[in-house]
């Protein structure tokens, strides 16, 4: 408890200062809250589904940091939540547990991604998102935020709120290419939304960005390749799967 | 070729479009009061018809930017900077230009705050505790008018125009749609969208922060907070099946099917009329309609699982077994509903079945006795009917967050009629002739039930503390009459003048009992990871049987009670049952110890001798459960439970019963509870993007006072059995599986083998028994799926099965069992579907088994879908083409080993018409991921 408030005054110190004297951040860390809705990926509609949406819980926490200093962040998972052990969930999509370095100079980042238990290492461009930007605002961890909406992967619809009080301009997951720092992405249609909780304003050093290592290395259209192949005869059910580990 | 030249030109657009984005904007940004610079200004340049970002860049530390490389067009220049009011500048940029802005005065944010003037209008607001709620449906708006559109309505809720509501004075920070976070959609980007018309209640309330929601200690901080409840699926309607189908030889197999929904609620029913074996719905058809003979559940594990409840009787248990031919007349209503927020629901079921079957039943058994051997053929003729009807429902209140009550209930009422005639004959090993003799069973019974179970649950302050309050109530009332006609002839003595002897008795049984199980449990939290579960639990079982024979009179009537065969006894028993477990789950570990003790009174009272018997037990029940997982597709488990189980009432009851004169049974007052060590241990892992899954498992058990028989043979080959308790029983069975993919040709592997080794113990003519009976299971099969043109698989599987008795250890039997069954589906154009499958079956004749069992049961059919949405299946099918199929079975885990044969359904060929109908249906079955 005394943490959280030691991290709320921190995170205050920093809404304050930027406020005043429109002082920009370059670097800290960034924790992000994600929401899964495990009811909504539940398929179909029976006595079956029923029964297993009172033992789920509706939704599923878990936390991401994302460490930022300039041009280049580091996204991998944060805190763990005791209660996510209890949840056995039998829907449970792959690449959950993302670790991602973008060097947003070169336009490129690295991935590892566990698919299933067996871990990829992608390297590629990043993801080109054509963001339409909106008048609409939200206030994300003390940053006033402007939305952006965009489809990425040709259905998935996104929406994105950023700050330019953050000069690095990455984000959570795999999203970047707004002027600014993402601070909250939900994909309303899928039910997944990542929104920060807290800046910790600490100097980052380029020792600190621990380029992921581990997994076959490939690149996007590589892993796409594989998963046609792998999933080849499962049908539609392979969908989320494709997706989700695509994204 | 093609690919090649779409790809240069690909690249030349690229480079000639780079080539032309050359133009350029500059300008400098001060502040028009304190005219300082503003570095690190963010200067967009979006795209004016759809203010899609195209450029940015940040403003340097004297406030200069510029922008390069941009192609020709329309743009839109946004300034941002915090605590600025926003500029925004529309221009259009020729081919090289370069366009200086200048300077760009940007200013602090004005306090302009334009709130929209609410118009009043009278509408529905209710206040709930701290939330403000409004009926949506009452105020009026525009039809496809958004969200905002209705928020802009209610009184005391404003909206500017940049989207941020405020509500009752303070600034909503969430917007919620049943419980989610809104966003509201681009409808440029998306179709889909909330209209105004789906929502019902739009409520106002102040959310208390995640934390102050997880300890339940208010903190204080609370953000305003809009929740957004939308109607209940707004479409109302319908989905069925008609399934019509008539064959040769008298076969016949129709179905009704129909489910209506309208918002929550759901009522449907079905009827079935058929003799080609289906004695109800279907596994998917119960899942959609809701309603099931089952109930359905998810473990601890998260696993689902089913109980079908056991209401089998002595005798036949009134359910299609695959024995017989049968002919099902079935139908069921079924309701459900959900109201006040889902928090209470019910589901009504009601069925009545009316089910006939009759056939013909061989059984040939080996008597391997100390001294010598017997054969027994046995036909059996049985004619069955049976009357059920059965009502059963669920209630489930959800008080509130904390609390709930879940109320399950079934009455059940059967009427049977039974008809058997049995034509027996027992064989000396050198084939002559020990006794024959033929039996006539003719009875009725009814079977009333009723069964109860109420829980409720509750968690308690602490996250984690829970208690919960279990009672089940149990009561049954069976009774059935009928006539006994029987005649043996015993050779043994004299062949030539075999002694005869006759039973021809009415007989009467009366079987009742009524159980309460009441269950306290409580859940202490140690840790995030830990906790502590106590339980106290009392178990009343009372139940009376009253069995009666009756002998002829003078005058031919049923008036002479046969005390040897008649018996009125009472069997209760109390247990009061309590223990602790622990239980610890990690990420990798899963962890659960705990032991119960359970004190049983039993109390048996012979009621015609007035005896009665008192005795005390006290039994354990331990049980521990350990997984670890490697990774989340790789387990290794290990679990270990011990059980005890109650003799029946038919075991311990001390009366002697003649239903096959050949065969007395013989009650056991002095049975003891038997208590069975189970051990499993297995292990997991499972690839998916390999497509490659391996399990292998072990279990053994072990049972202390196991429920055995001790058997009486005669020289004329007559046996008294009783149950008795031995030590010495166990059984292993292993299994192992590995299944794989492999890429060219694009093929599933599997290889399969099991194992089983039991050992049983019993007593015959007054030595002990040991039999020691073993199977060894190999298989392998092969499977290939394309979507929508086939779907083959071939699966073969080779068994070993060994039994040897201990009284006569040279005498083994022995045997291979082989099946080979290929399943093809093959998918033409214009939806021609042709199905076809193949059971070859060879089994191995033994000595004392020598007749000819092999078996090429083959199915075969051909349909097509026609109408729009494949909503007609027309289709041509043959059962068992070349009229082969026979039920086979047998038993050699004792020194009794048989083989039993008995009609089944054989070769028909079908016409069936199959129509699907729905009207707005919201859901697809087949979209079931597993």
């Amino acid at each position: 408890m005394k943490k959280i408030n030691c991290l709320i005054f921190i995170s205050l110190i920093i809404q304050s200062s930027t406020a005043q004297n429109s002082r920009f951040v370059t670097e800290g860390r960034i924790e992000f809250e994600r929401k899964i809705n495990l009811h909504s990926q539940i398929s179909g509609d029976g006595l079956w589904q029923d029964e297993y949406k009172k033992a789920l819980p509706k939704f599923q926490t878990n936390y991401f940091n994302l460490l930022f200093s300039n041009n280049k962040t580091l996204y991998k998972p944060g805190r763990e939540v005791a209660e996510n052990n209890k949840i056995n969930n039998w829907w449970a999509l792959p690449a959950q547990d993302n670790i991602i370095y973008t060097d947003l100079d070169k336009q490129q980042s690295i991935s590892e991604k566990n698919l299933f238990e067996k871990y990829f290492l992608i390297t590629d461009s990043t993801r080109k998102i054509s963001w339409k930007i909106t008048d609409e605002r939200k206030t994300i961890a003390g940053f006033e935020c402007r939305r952006a909406n965009a489809i990425i992967m040709d259905s998935i619809y996104v929406v994105a709120f950023y700050t330019d009080e953050i000069i690095t301009p990455g984000g959570p997951e795999s999203f970047t290419g707004l002027p600014g720092m993402i601070l909250g992405v939900a994909l309303p249609h899928e039910h997944i939304t990542w929104f920060a909780t807290k800046l910790i304003s600490i100097p980052v050093k380029e020792t600190d960005f621990k380029i992921p290592v581990k997994g076959k290395k490939m690149n996007s259209a590589a892993l796409k390749e594989s998963l046609k192949e792998s999933f080849s005869d499962w049908g539609k059910y392979a969908d989320p799967f494709k997706k989700a580990a695509l994204l | 070729m093609r690919k090649l030249v779409l790809l240069l030109f690909i690249i030349f657009e690229i480079v000639s479009s780079a080539y032309s984005q050359n133009a350029s904007v500059k300008g400098m940004l001060s502040d028009t009061i304190g005219k300082t610079n503003l570095p690190n200004a963010v200067i967009s340049l979006l795209q004016a018809k759809d203010s899609v970002l195209q450029k940015y860049s940040r403003a340097n530390e004297h406030g200069d930017f510029e922008l390069n490389g941009i192609a020709k067009g329309k743009y839109i220049l946004l300034i941002t900077y915090p605590n600025y009011a926003d500029y925004t500048d529309t221009f259009s940029v020729a081919e090289n230009s370069s366009i200086n802005f200048g300077m760009i005065s940007m200013i602090t944010k004005a306090h302009l705050l334009q709130e929209v003037v609410v118009r009043q209008s009278i509408g529905t607001i209710r206040l709930k505790g701290d939330t403000t709620e409004y009926k949506a449906d009452s105020f009026h708006v525009p039809a496809n008018a958004s969200v905002e559109d209705l928020l802009k309505k209610l009184p005391g809720i404003q909206v500017d125009k940049t989207g941020q509501i405020t509500a009752q004075g303070e600034k909503v920070q969430k917007v919620l749609v049943d419980g989610e976070e809104f966003f509201g959609d681009d409808p440029t980007l998306v179709t889909q969208n909330i209209r105004a018309d789906m929502v019902d209640k739009v409520q106002v309330f102040d959310k208390k922060s995640d934390q102050s929601t997880f300890t339940g200690i208010d903190d204080g901080q609370k953000t305003k907070t809009i929740n957004l409840k939308l109607k209940d699926d707004k479409k109302n309607g319908y989905f069925g099946k008609i399934n019509a189908g008539g064959g040769t030889d008298g076969y016949f197999d129709n179905q009704v099917m129909i489910n209506s929904f309208k918002r929550k609620q759901k009522i449907a029913a079905f009827g079935i009329v058929s003799n080609t074996g289906k004695t109800g719905l279907g596994w998917q058809d119960q899942n959609s309609m809701g309603m099931s003979d089952a109930v359905t559940g998810i473990s601890d594990d998260g696993y689902m699982y089913q109980a079908y409840d056991n209401d089998d009787i002595t005798g036949w248990g009134g359910r299609y077994n695959g024995q017989g031919k049968p002919l099902v007349q079935t139908g069921g209503l079924h309701f459900n509903n959900k109201w006040n927020d889902d928090k209470q629901s019910i589901n009504l079921n009601y069925k009545a079945l009316q089910f006939m079957v009759d056939g013909e039943n061989k059984t040939n058994t080996e008597y391997i006795l100390p001294d010598t051997l017997y054969y027994n053929n046995q036909t059996q003729n049985f004619n069955n009917k049976i009357l059920r009807n059965k009502l059963n429902g669920t209630y489930e209140f959800q008080f509130d967050s904390t609390s709930s009550l879940k109320i399950v209930t079934d009455g059940t009422t059967e009427h049977k009629s039974t008809i058997n005639n049995y034509i027996t004959e027992a064989l000396t090993k050198s084939s002559t002739i020990v006794n024959n003799g033929n039996r006539n069973i003719t009875a009725d019974g009814d079977n009333n039930s009723l069964n109860t179970d109420i829980l409720w649950r509750k968690k308690l302050h602490k996250k984690g503390r829970t208690i919960s309050i279990d009672v089940k109530e149990n009561y049954s009332l069976k009774t059935s009459a009928g006539k006994l006609f029987s005649k043996n002839n015993f050779y043994n003595s004299d062949p030539a003048s075999p002694s005869t002897q006759i039973t021809d008795q009415y007989k009467t049984s009366n079987n009742k009992s009524l159980a309460f199980d009441s269950k306290f449990t409580y859940t202490e939290p140690l840790s995030t990871a830990s906790s502590l579960v106590a339980n106290y639990e009392l178990i009343v079982n009372n139940s009376l049987s009253n069995r009666s024979s009756f002998n002829k009179d003078a005058n031919g009537l049923y008036n002479i009670l046969d005390s040897t065969y008649s018996n009125n006894y009472t069997f209760n028993y109390l247990t009061h049952k309590t223990g602790l477990s622990y239980s610890f789950i990690s990420k990798k570990i899963k962890f659960n110890i705990g032991n119960n003790i359970g004190f049983t009174n039993f109390i048996q009272q012979d009621n015609n001798a007035n005896i009665q018997t008192n005795r005390n037990f006290i039994n354990w029940f331990p049980q521990t459960r350990f997984s670890y997982s490697f990774t989340s597709q790789k387990h290794l488990y290990f679990s270990y439970n011990g059980n005890t189980a109650q003799p029946s009432l038919q075991q311990i009851q001390p009366v002697k019963t003649n239903d096959d004169p050949l065969n007395i049974v013989v009650g056991n007052a002095a049975l003891k509870p038997s208590f069975t060590n189970n051990i499993n241990l297995g292990f997991e892992d499972y690839k998916t993007l390999e497509n490659r899954f391996f399990y292998a498992s072990i279990n053994y058990r072990f049972t202390e006072n196991a429920f055995s028989n001790n058997n009486n043979v005669d020289s004329s080959g007559r046996r008294v059995l009783q149950t008795i308790n031995v030590n010495g029983n166990y059984s292993i069975t292993g299994y192992l599986n590995y299944y794989f993919k492999i890429k060219k040709p694009e093929l599933r592997l599997g290889f399969n083998s099991n194992f089983g080794i039991d050992q049983n113990a019993n007593i015959i003519n007054g030595l002990s028994n040991i039999t020691n009976s073993n199977n060894y299971t190999f298989g392998f099969n092969v499977s290939q799926s394309k979507e929508k043109k086939l779907d083959n698989s071939l699966r073969a599987d080779a068994t070993y099965t060994t039994s040897t008795s201990s009284v006569q250890q040279n005498i083994t039997t022995h045997y291979w069992t082989y099946t080979i069954h290929p399943d093809l589906d093959f998918y033409f154009p214009k939806k021609w579907h042709l199905h076809t499958d193949c059971d070859f079956i060879y089994r191995q004749k033994t000595s004392a088994f020598d007749n000819n069992n092999n078996v090429i049961f083959w199915n075969l059919w051909f349909d097509k879908k026609v109408l729009k949405n494949d909503a007609l299946l027309i289709r041509v099918s043959a059962n068992d083409i070349l009229n082969q199929n026979k039920g086979f079975n047998r038993t050699v885990n004792s020194n009794f080993i048989s083989q039993n044969t008995y009609t089944t359904i054989q070769r028909y060929f079908m016409l069936s018409v199959i129509w699907n109908f729905n009207k707005n249906n919201p859901k697809k079955d087949d979209d079931w991921r597993y």
